[in-house]
């Protein structure tokens, strides 16, 4: 069933670049029913999905038996919600892209084949399988941004292209390094070495370089300062549905890299760098706020902002770390919150960001601008798109019952209890996140009517379609954040387990 | 109706208004010009919830015991995040007033607001902001208790708004929600430390709640973690930092002047009546914990005992209508602050609710006297309203008279106030001086206001007219609350229904005649200042000429923005201009990093190219078979000679050979 999830946009791509039909009409037809394919098969995994049961839906073949190497792909709680985002996301994306006249017959498949990357790598549970996939999503991104990009896409693809590139070598390394004297590629034969201890021993003394340059690989993946650099031009250069891709999805891969490489199988160098994360978290987390206060570009102020988010959910991961004077079981009542927030914060965040970027993508597709400067009082002409926005905002603001409050209460909790001086100090991007989007409103929306706008369309039926499911679970997931927190319970206990 | 053995059906007094709000999204979404459908759906959203609060009110004066009833929101590990409702006095008188005074305002609003292009939106946020505020009254849970808290802030930012097209007024909206901010981040960080201590965010949970004695023993024997402030103090101070900023306490009081830029019907509800004085109720909520340390206690006083005073003093330099009724808010959410520090929770609270009633009135027939003269609300351009408008100047008049605590016959502020006064005489004389003189100046100020609006001649332009009854109704029934609550009240015995232990403060004479004079003393002085000669059009402020420093000080309002602005303003841009930096620094160190590794492949290429393929691999190889060939076709020359010298070499060579592997 998984790797159906995987290959089914891998052939709609396959379809769509050898029967685009007349003028490539045929090819968005594909791409939606590839996406829709998935998610349908990821619905009908999430209805069987079990919560008291750890890592389900396996499949386990031979690939290279002489080098252990095997396909081995299954669900757990780790991975559960980030593969539904990826789904829901994705249909988003195609959405966006619904409109595309360049190209389509390049554009669709390229896109396509990014989503299999991300499924395959969201759902691997080998290195060498993970890793494949990994650097694979990495090639599509390359070309949609190079091939479909703004005035500066070569400079900000290659940019792009040489960071990731540069994480990805260490992280093979650094994983081979481990193969070496482990033999293993399996991420849960890892974490059971870990589990036992005698982790660090097996490696001997390049343990710490090793567990480094996994870091480095996920540090610039996911990102955190000061390797982020790629980011604002890479976000803000690629095409509308791209930039989705990048902030909801490929940013994750990074923080979920962290969830799946790091936690399980370094417990002992996490502890000992507790430091280091916690301050590259806390300089990210206020970089990306403050930095966001001084764009005229709203795309690069949004990517700031997502810069900020992210860098929440390493929060929430690594403060578990953090040593404490507290017995074990009051611990777990601090650690678990922290986690688990964590996971719900990407999902969250994927939700909110991707609406977020699409409605400015539609903005800049009606009036040509992305930039505060040039707009005021747009309510007046276009109130239904104000209030979707608004909502979106007020989700990334963090508003109750929306989805970006309950894990960022969770995390806060967390980190407040664990690391109290830096969830203080993080507490000023909370503040200073709602200063900009509101300035934001308020220069976009409120105000004069600029009258070069005062012909604008509302809403189209397609916008509504798109926007409004998102809407819907960004709702559910603040009003009832329970539900979706029992699927990570399990996973986040077992991981735990070695903190 | 019959009795239910879970309160838990007291939790849909907020559901109603929810709703409402969302049935009249969608209309907007479909049909934005229903405006009677809106107000229809409004009034009766909140017209169930009234009925309902009502009987709940009804059945907590029958059994002031509390009643709670709690369910868990969300699960992680073995954490739980409860919510929970609970019925006391404090929430069932809150519920009474605040769903009366909001359906007052919604009717008057069905008037006011109907010429209006977006009237169902302001219906939409109204119904919004009514499920937030009644959500924060009944909630028994302090995080379900932030959450309406943040709704009835988002509510707030969207009514001052409303009108979007001002840019003071999006400004202003703007100011409310990051002022407020700032103190809900205080809130939000005291939530997580009492959260992280006790485990538990319930306020009542059968002897397991934060605010019982469990719990608190818990807290108060906790190590001080710094500065010898104890963890409760902490907690309730963080605590009371949300209090300030939503109750427009000094420091943080900025926002509610400003937020007079939406409709008046907002100001009368959200920021005079009810949401305002949400961080007083939150105060006499947590009552237990601040009451566990004095040190807490002590802070509360004294902010309201400042904000009273300084908010009273620059109620005198305004002269717009209805930021002086904003300062006066302030003030007396000052004063309130000060009862439940100095007094306790029975004396804020009555405070509280006679204020809502009388300023809820005061804003209100200020927003009758606007639209009479309209749109005017410069006060120096008003002026002898009195004739044209009788119903809503004498309603008006009765509201400045019971804020004043006139009482000769009493009117409603006197009771409160005089109990404030009188807790701050038998516990702190500097605080009481600080009472009595911001008592003063609310005479002074409601006297010069009164004075220049409804006496004297008309100095605007258009004439004024009365407002029809939708309008002036509500403002009669308001009038009645404002000159009979408070007595009434105090008789019925409030105070001991909102206190269990309440007792009465020992009586003091001399508090009692200060308290007195200080209301008449203001007024008199307001009459010898304004109210003596005639005010005539343009003429300068009889204040203004005496003391114009002073005057020009307050009209600033103390500097206050200027201040905020030359430092937490200018600290946020030079931040913010850091990080740019930074980024920007970094952007030249990666573009270098890119061009280097582009000039080294290149330069790599370049050789690679050139010397390894070009000259070494292709050339060499060209060259060699050229030169190889050269040697071997050199052998090929026909010369016969040379053939037979060869073949005689290789015979010699292949003999020696065969001699060889002989031996």
């Amino acid at each position: 069933m998984i790797s159906l999830i995987t290959f089914l946009p891998l052939l709609a791509a396959l379809g769509a670049f050898l029967y685009p039909g007349k003028e490539a009409r045929l090819a968005r037809i594909w791409a939606l029913g590839g996406v829709l394919a998935s998610l349908a098969v990821i619905l009908k995994l999430a209805t069987r999905y079990s919560t008291t049961t750890g890592l389900q839906f396996v499949e386990r073949h031979h690939w290279i038996p002489s080098l252990n190497i095997e396909y081995f792909v299954g669900i757990d709680g780790l991975n559960f919600l980030l593969v539904l985002l990826v789904g829901i996301l994705s249909v988003v994306v195609v959405l966006a892209s619904w409109e595309i006249t360049e190209r389509p017959r390049t554009y669709f498949p390229l896109l396509l084949l990014e989503l299999t990357g991300l499924y395959g790598a969201f759902t691997a549970l080998n290195f060498y399988h993970w890793f494949l996939f990994f650097e694979f999503s990495l090639v599509p991104a390359f070309f949609l941004i190079k091939l479909f990009g703004g005035e500066r896409r070569d400079e900000a693809a290659i940019k792009f292209f040489l960071f990731t590139v540069l994480g990805s070598v260490a992280l093979l390394l650094g994983f081979q390094l481990l193969y070496f004297k482990l033999g293993t590629f399996d991420f849960y034969k890892l974490a059971e070495i870990a589990a036992t201890g005698t982790l660090p021993e097996q490696v001997g003394p390049l343990y710490p370089y090793i567990f480094l340059a996994v870091l480095l690989g996920l540090w610039v993946k996911t990102p955190l300062v000061p390797l982020h650099i790629w980011q604002p031009e890479a976000y803000s250069q690629a095409p509308v549905p791209v930039t989705i891709l990048l902030s909801g999805l490929l940013s994750k891969l990074g923080v979920y890299g962290f969830l799946r490489l790091i936690l399980p199988i370094f417990p002992a160098a996490v502890k000992e760098h507790t430091c280091l994360l916690l301050t590259i978290t806390l300089a990210t987390i206020l970089l990306g706020a403050y930095a966001a206060l001084r764009q005229n570009d709203i795309k690069k102020m949004l990517t700031y902002s997502s810069l900020n988010h992210v860098a929440y959910c390493i929060l929430g991961i690594s403060v578990i770390a953090v040593a404490s004077e507290h017995a074990a079981d009051v611990k777990l009542h601090f650690q678990s919150p922290a986690l688990q927030g964590a996971i719900l914060q990407m999902f969250s965040h994927g939700l909110t960001v991707a609406g977020l970027f699409y409605m400015l993508g539609r903005l800049e597709k009606r009036t040509g601008s992305r930039y505060l400067n040039d707009f005021g009082g747009l309510r007046t002409v276009i109130p239904n798109f104000t209030t979707l926005f608004s909502v979106l905002t007020f989700s990334s603001i963090g508003l109750p019952f929306l989805a970006g409050f309950a894990s960022e209460f969770l995390i806060f909790f967390g980190a407040y209890s664990l690391a109290p001086v830096i969830a203080l100090l993080s507490v000023l991007a909370l503040l200073t996140t709602a200063l900009f989007l509101l300035t934001m409103i308020q220069r976009v929306f409120t105000g004069p009517l600029n009258e070069k706008w005062k012909n604008l369309p509302d809403l189209s039926a397609l916008e509504w379609i798109t926007v409004t499911p998102l809407i819907a679970l960004i709702v559910w997931v603040g009003v009832n954040p329970g539900f979706w927190l029992k699927y990570s319970e399990l996973l986040s206990l077992y991981v735990l387990s070695q903190y | 109706m019959p009795e239910f053995s879970s309160i838990l059906w007291i939790g849909l007094i907020p559901i109603f208004p929810l709703i409402a709000a969302a049935v009249i999204a969608l209309i907007l979404f479909v049909k934005p010009k229903w405006h009677r459908a809106a107000i229809g759906a409004a009034l009766l959203g909140l017209g169930i919830s009234v009925v309902i609060s009502f009987y709940a009110f009804k059945l907590s004066l029958s059994n002031h015991t509390q009643q709670t009833a709690n369910f868990t929101w969300l699960q992680v590990g073995n954490t739980t995040v409860d919510f929970g409702v609970v019925l006391d006095p404090l929430s069932a008188s809150m519920l009474a007033m605040v769903t009366l005074i909001a359906f007052l305002i919604f009717f008057y609003s069905g008037n006011y607001m109907a010429e209006d292009p977006n009237c169902a939106r302001f219906f939409c946020y109204l119904s919004l902001f009514a499920a937030g505020m009644l959500g924060l009254v009944v909630s028994n849970s302090l995080i379900l208790l932030f959450m309406c808290w943040e709704i009835v802030g988002l509510a707030s930012y969207l009514l001052i708004g409303f009108w979007f097209h001002k840019p003071a007024a999006a400004a202003a909206a703007k100011k409310a929600f990051i002022t407020t901010r700032i103190g809900d981040l205080g809130l939000f960080v005291g939530m997580l430390w009492a959260f992280k201590e006790t485990g538990t965010l319930l306020f009542y949970n059968n002897g397991n709640g934060l605010l019982e004695d469990a719990k608190l023993t818990m807290l108060a024997h906790l190590p001080e973690p710094l500065f010898g402030i104890s963890a409760i103090a902490g907690i309730s101070t963080l605590i009371f930092i949300g209090a300030v900023g939503k109750s427009g306490q000094v420091p943080l009081h900025v926002w509610l002047p400003d937020a007079m830029e939406g409709p008046t019907p907002v100001s009368a509800l959200i920021h005079a009546a009810t949401m305002v004085a949400a961080g007083v109720f939150l105060v006499a909520r947590c009552y237990p914990l601040f009451q566990a340390d004095v040190v807490a206690l002590n802070i509360v006083a004294w902010v309201g005992g400042l904000t009273a005073l300084i908010a009273g003093l620059i109620a005198i330099g305004q002269n717009d209508f209805k930021r002086i009724l904003a300062y006066s808010t302030v003030s007396q959410l000052g004063l309130m602050m000060l009862g439940l520090g100095l007094g306790g929770v029975a004396i804020g609270m009555f405070h509280l609710l006679g204020h809502a009633f009388f300023k809820a009135l005061l804003f209100l027939a200020a927003g009758s006297i606007i639209h009479g003269c309209h749109g005017e609300q410069d006060i120096r351009k008003l002026g002898g309203v009195w004739r044209s408008m009788p119903v809503t100047s004498a309603c008006y008049l009765v509201g400045a008279l019971a804020l004043c605590a006139v009482p000769i016959p009493p009117f409603s502020g006197f009771f409160s106030k005089d109990e404030i006064l009188l807790a701050s005489y038998n516990t702190n004389p500097w605080l009481f001086t600080i009472a009595a003189l911001a008592s003063l100046c609310t005479s002074f100020y409601m006297a010069r206001q009164v004075f220049y609006v409804f006496f004297g001649e008309y100095r605007g332009h258009e004439h004024p007219h009365e407002s029809p009854w939708q309008i002036t109704g509500p403002l009669v029934i308001l009038a009645l609350f404002a000159a009979f609550f408070g007595g009434t009240a105090k008789y019925l015995g409030i105070l001991e229904y909102l206190d269990a232990d309440f007792a009465a403060e020992h009586e003091a004479p001399v508090a009692a005649i200060i308290s007195i004079a200080v209301a008449v003393g203001g007024l008199l002085i307001g009459w010898l200042v304004y109210g003596r000669r005639k005010i005539e059009a343009d003429a300068t402020d009889t204040l203004e000429k005496a003391t114009p420093a002073l005057f020009h000080f307050l009209q600033h309002r103390a500097y206050f923005d200027e201040l905020y602005a030359a430092t937490v303003g200018k600290l946020w841009s030079w931040l913010a201009f850091f990080a740019d930096l930074f980024d920007a620094a970094l952007l030249v160190v990666s573009e270098l990093a890119i061009y280097f590794v582009r000039m080294a492949s290149n330069t790599f290429a370049f050789h690679t190219d050139r010397v390894v393929i070009d000259q070494w691999s292709f050339d060499g190889i060209c060259n060699g078979l050229r030169q190889s060939g050269f040697l071997t076709s050199r052998a090929q020359n026909g010369f016969l000679p040379a053939y037979l010298r060869a073949i005689a070499l290789g015979a010699v060579i292949l003999g020696l050979l065969f001699w060889w592997s002989l031996i």
